[in-house]
């Protein structure tokens, strides 16, 4: 006991000191620095707009390849027929207000031993911090015969925008009767419960619309993110439309021909009049240009600062890494991105990273008044790694009225427009 | 007796800790760390759009109030209930504060 105590004083001294002797003056925004962001998704975005709003004499340049971001959360609800594409296409322009220096431009590779990075177009960005928040990139060929030529047949629409306007055309143009293939990939994944939300909403659009048809999941997986409140919500809602066949009932997609639009299981084969195959994915190639995921799929990070272990002074965000507890969710890669920007802003300022908390609260919709929900708390142990807090969080109540489902579809409606108008002005 | 000797620096050390301006960071979570968080379900500065309650011109202590009895589920919600039991006594009072001082 005293020992522990006596660590504490020196801890407690030792960094007083430290800080006095790199920091002649006190106090809040002091950091300057140049600091890249690149990827303008819910990591990006908001990392970029927090280091603005927080240390405001640091430059933020966030370069985009696109000149604007298409979301994953609520791009179900345009293949429902629930909302169109532009209600989930957010711009930039609240971006550069905060003073966000915007590059619409694609990054080609990243130089950490002169600290910049290259663009397509030509130029180049020195960093003094660089935020990488890039997401995914589709293994293809994970899934024989599914390319990117396949995904024209056969979208994945697992990166919103011209990839879901195609499901959703396919969907309309499906006669009353067809059958509709969504194949789940293994964990971990790009929004684990997404696959099931789009069974979900594709059932609402055909029960409204298409009553004769049906929705048949081909999984790679036994078991699923929120399954025990999709399943009864399924049964309720939907009875008969949907089908999941697991992994262990031959779930697993191995080979898929768009020409025949067929899909084969290990234990047989399906038709489908519209097939998603939502592919194995790792992190975006990008970070290979630095060796970010030492040859696995996704980057390892320190929990408090979400600093790379392979590489200092390069920080990832959101999809692309191993976030221990947190789930892959655009929720996550902006709280994230929060955290991250406080990191950095303490970083530059010579001072050490604060503690970091985070919160990850997914709504998912199972129809227009029905929504259920996930949330957590997460917290950062000794060894860097980002845990969930015991005795918090859980999905919502197994046996609630349909009151408590029609007002969590208000939330997750409302939870959408907070978060991206927070993020995207 | 021998418990107090001890006990007296300490408390001694925790208080020329606690005017030092980095003495908080290593230890527990700033407030604006923890208060990053609610921004995303309750807009920026508290302004929420739709059906998820605003967090506008309320006092620190009624948002410690709410959020305690969240917690202890003395006042129902989705998911607030859950949310909340992540959070310490001295973390709800700090957040609180945080979230009465934004600025609108």
């Amino acid at each position: 006991m005293n020992g522990t105590f006596r660590r504490r004083e020196i801890l407690k001294f030792g960094g007083a000191a430290l800080g006095t002797l790199a920091l002649p003056h006190a106090g809040r925004a002091q950091a300057s620095g140049r600091v890249v962001v690149v990827g303008a998704g819910f990591g990006g975005a908001t990392c970029a707009h927090t280091l603005r709003r927080i240390a405001p004499s640091i430059e933020v340049t966030l370069v985009e390849q696109n000149d604007s971001f298409v979301t994953c959360p609520f791009s179900n609800a345009v293949l429902g027929g629930l909302a169109e594409i532009g209600a989930v296409t957010q711009g930039f322009d609240g971006l550069r207000r905060d003073g966000v220096k915007m590059v619409i431009d694609r990054v080609e590779a990243i130089d950490a031993d002169s600290s910049s990075v290259r663009l397509a177009g030509g130029g180049t960005l020195p960093y003094d911090r660089l935020v990488l928040s890039p997401g995914i990139d589709i293994k293809w060929g994970a899934i024989e015969g599914y390319d990117q030529a396949a995904a024209e047949m056969m979208p994945h629409a697992w990166k919103a925008g011209p990839q879901t306007v195609l499901l959703r055309k396919q969907l309309e143009a499906m006669p009353d009767g067809g059958v509709v293939v969504i194949a789940a990939p293994a964990n971990p994944f790009r929004c684990p419960p997404g696959p099931y939300e789009r069974a979900s909403l594709i059932a609402h659009y055909l029960k409204t619309a298409k009553p004769r048809s049906k929705v048949i999941i081909l999984d790679a997986k036994d078991n699923f993110s929120k399954q025990g409140l999709f399943t009864a919500a399924w049964e309720q809602l939907y009875p008969g439309l949907i089908e999941w066949v697991s992994f262990a009932e031959g779930g697993a997609v191995e080979r898929v021909d768009p020409s025949t639009m067929t899909i084969e299981t290990f234990f047989g084969s399906q038709k489908a009049d519209v097939a998603n195959i939502i592919p194995p994915q790792r992190a975006s190639l990008l970070v290979d240009t630095a060796g970010l995921a030492a040859g696995a799929d996704w980057c390892e990070v320190d929990g408090t600062t979400l600093e790379s272990k392979v590489v200092p002074g390069i920080h990832l965000l959101g999809d692309a890494i191993v976030a221990g507890d947190m789930p892959k969710s655009g929720f996550s890669a902006s709280n994230q991105g929060r955290v991250c920007a406080h990191a950095i802003a303490a970083l530059l300022d010579g001072k050490p990273a604060p503690s970091a908390s985070f919160i990850n609260t997914c709504y998912s919709l199972v129809a227009p008044d029905y929504g259920i929900s996930v949330a957590d708390v997460f917290r950062v142990a000794a060894d860097g790694s980002i845990k969930k807090v015991d005795g918090a969080g859980g999905v919502s109540p197994a046996d609630a009225p349909a009151q408590f489902r029609a007002q969590e579809a208000e939330y997750a409606r409302s939870w959408y427009a907070n978060l991206t108008s927070d993020i995207y002005g | 007796m021998a418990a107090l000797k001890k006990w007296i620096p300490l408390q001694v050390v925790l208080l020329i800790g606690a005017s030092l301006p980095l003495a908080a960071s290593a230890d527990e979570t700033a407030p604006t760390v923890l208060a990053a968080s609610c921004v995303a379900c309750h807009g920026t500065s508290g302004h929420s759009a739709g059906a998820i309650p605003s967090l506008v011109d309320l006092k620190a202590e009624e948002v410690e109030r709410q959020l305690l009895a969240f917690r202890s589920e003395d006042t129902a919600s989705t998911v607030m209930g859950r949310i909340s039991k992540g959070y310490s006594d001295a973390e709800i009072a700090a957040l609180a504060k945080e979230v009465a001082s934004w600025e609108h």
